[in-house]
């Protein structure tokens, strides 16, 4: 069937329902801003990346936008000025300086082999990202000359945008039906002394070899994701166990990928989140710990669970009178909103976003792809894992200046027969 | 490359720590030499210190001027006026070196701020021992220079002054639509003054300011009308979408 591509003339577009909160939350300490990364295996030439930065404008027009204010709500419109790449900044994930960055909410850098894409949430989300930065590198890398074939797996500058990946999923997959409000119990949070604010946060990258992984996760009748998260509350438990006097619950929100549960091709936001919750008395027990994941995980995975989840975010968006409150009045209402269910619901955050997929022709040109999460300062740790070529790259960003926790959780895996290679921003030393 | 023997990690980036444990490596006979991330350089936001020290400043010159004025008290409220003066120049001035913001916004700003700032100069000036019925019998010789001749100007020329900006830029027409379109709506405000004081209280002294920044306010706003109206549909569209 043929797609139906999008009209030309459509110069602006609505926020989609997760991105709608993201412009009222940013600030020094939370940016909103998540990163992909691919490693080249050669130095990037950045007159070259530029001209494949510019010819990704037709193909992904709601990426080249700004977001402007209207009466009601936030929009975002088309940006006619000129995207630039810049070398990479030492702090990951930062505000995005509007006026320096010609008012885009993405930035292209590059830093020896690598180009990273950081990207302000409410354009698009992990999925919509790693495609994008994907197509700008399979763009980079026919530029400088190779013969590359897409196989399908990578959008190319030629094919025309469809309308699908404009669309806004949420919209298409919520009903009407009566839904309960989705309550987060309020778990332990990290409260190690944080990094001065505005400096930017500590990155360890720690890769492995993903099919032992997945072989250990399957022992444990388990998915990578869940065998992590399991993980994860662990170490939090070895660490700060301790610490956790009045509240012992351990909150892992996910971000879920809604497109591996409704089919959609939107490269706009698509995604919600849920959380693992732990209560472990035993603290650190991991089977038991593992066993209250994948209760987490069957539970709030369901369909139905999910377009619960799904409504509930719609209906602030559905109800009138909140549609016609002017945005002087929403935006604080909706910061408020943020602080309330938002970093501080998260022990951690993590997001496994799977294995990135490849052309043969390109992937012999690519070692291996990184991600970092965008986290805010009262969810101390976001952890963002990305596999490639067999190699699974955890990136874990954090907010404190104490490396114990990413040293236990490292520590663990290597435990479970796992040769790690870790490396670091040393922003503990600096910062 | 190096390893650390705690750990039992390998470290792929340069450091003379492990980045875990901080503790020392094991140097790998292949030590690698490559830096994982950009040298830290420490971020420093001079607008920011520079917005503080005006937000500070501001409400202490209003405090002192006030208390100043209550000291020694003449039936004279001056300090009515520096502190509208030190607000708007707090507030639109602030505003007005905000790179992100926009031209037409900012003119449109300062067309209603300094319009506003001369009406209170005006009445604060002219009125400090008149009684209250006083004051509205002489309504007209008192607002004479600001409703008849300051606000009709100052918004004339701040609508001519984004015209302009359009002229030269009329390929971002779009972004100046709304600012435009809100100051001609402003710019009405004289013809109103006008219909109160032909057909209810006589509150103008001249008219003919009055007559022309409702004149000119009209005309753009009938130009835009005329000659982009899908334009202006389009921006309202999207700029009221709900």
């Amino acid at each position: 069937m043929k797609k139906k591509t999008i009209d030309k003339s459509q110069d602006w577009y609505r926020l989609d329902n997760a991105a709608k909160i993201y412009p009222a939350m940013i600030n020094k300490r939370n940016s909103c801003v998540f990163r992909f990364a691919i490693n080249l295996k050669e130095e990037v030439d950045p007159q070259i990346l530029q001209k494949a930065l510019l010819d990704m404008r037709s193909r992904f027009p709601a990426m080249f936008v700004r977001i402007r204010h209207g009466v009601f709500w936030y929009y975002l419109e088309e940006n006619k000025k000129t995207p630039r790449v810049r070398p990479e900044d030492s702090r990951i994930n930062k505000t995005i300086d509007l006026y320096g960055n010609n008012y885009f909410r993405f930035t292209v850098f590059y830093y020896r082999n690598r180009i990273s894409l950081e990207v302000f949430h409410s354009l698009t989300d992990g999925t919509g990202a790693v495609t994008f930065l994907k197509s700008l590198a399979y763009r980079y890398l026919e530029r400088k000359g190779y013969k590359l074939n897409d196989e399908g797996k990578v959008l190319t500058f030629h094919q025309e945008p469809s309308l699908d990946e404009l669309e806004d999923s949420f919209l298409k997959y919520t009903t009407k039906d009566p839904h309960k409000r989705y309550v987060v119990p309020k778990p332990f949070n990290i409260k190690d002394s944080r990094f001065p604010s505005g400096q930017g946060r500590g990155v360890i990258n720690g890769r492995l070899d993903s099919t032992k992984l997945h072989n250990i996760a399957k022992k444990h009748q388990s998915t990578v994701t869940e065998f992590l998260s399991a993980l994860l509350t662990q170490t939090v438990y070895e660490v700060y166990g301790e610490r956790m006097i009045k509240n012992n619950r351990v909150n892992i929100c996910l971000p879920i990928n809604l497109r591996r549960i409704f089919p959609s091709s939107s490269l706009r936001n698509f995604t919600l989140f849920f959380h693992s919750t732990v209560k472990d008395e035993k603290r650190g027990d991991f089977e038991e710990i593992l066993r209250q994941v994948k209760n987490s995980f069957s539970q709030g995975l369901t369909k139905e669970s999910i377009i619960e989840n799904i409504n509930v975010n719609m209906q602030a968006e559905r109800n009138m009178a909140m549609r016609l409150t002017p945005l002087f009045i929403k935006k604080p209402a909706m910061t408020i909103a943020g602080m309330m269910y938002g970093g501080i619901l998260n022990t951690l955050t993590m997001s496994n976003i799977g294995i990135v997929e490849l052309p043969q022709s390109m992937a012999e040109h690519v070692q291996d792809f990184e991600f970092n999460l965008s986290n805010d300062i009262n969810c101390a740790y976001g952890i963002g894992v990305i596999t490639f070529n067999n190699i699974m790259t955890i990136s874990m960003i954090r907010e404190t200046r104490d490396t114990v926790f990413s040293m236990q959780f490292f520590r663990n895996l290597v435990k479970l027969g796992l040769e790690v290679e870790v490396e670091s921003n040393y922003w503990e030393e600096v910062a | 490359m190096d390893y650390c023997p705690e750990c039992k990690v390998h470290v792929a980036s340069r450091g003379d720590k492990c980045p875990l444990c901080q503790g020392s490596l094991k140097i790998g006979k292949e030590r690698s030499n490559k830096q994982s991330f950009p040298s830290f350089i420490k971020f420093k936001n001079q607008r920011k210190k520079w917005a503080v020290g005006i937000s500070i400043s501001a409400p202490i010159i209003i405090a002192i001027c006030v208390l100043i004025n209550i000291l020694t008290w003449n039936g004279f409220l001056w300090s009515l006026i520096v502190a509208v003066a030190v607000l708007y120049a707090w507030l639109v001035g602030l505003y007005t070196f905000r790179k992100t913001d926009h031209l037409g916004q900012k003119l449109m700003l300062h067309g209603i701020g300094i319009s506003a700032l001369l009406v209170v100069i005006n009445f604060v000036t002219a009125s400090p021992t008149m009684t209250d019925s006083q004051f509205l019998e002489n309504f007209s010789e008192i607002a004479k220079w600001s409703l008849d001749y300051a606000m009709p100007s100052t918004l004339i020329a701040f609508i001519l002054g984004i015209n302009i900006a359009i002229l030269s830029q009329r390929h971002r027409l779009r972004d100046y639509v709304i600012a435009q379109f809100s100051l001609c709506v402003i710019g009405l405000i004289p013809f109103v003054l006008i219909m109160i004081d032909v057909f209810a209280f006589d509150i103008l002294g001249s008219l003919f300011m009055s007559i022309a920044a409702s004149s000119f306010s009209l005309f753009t706003l009938l130009v835009f009308v005329i000659f982009a109206p899908k334009l202006i549909a389009k921006e309202f569209g999207r700029r009221f979408h709900i």
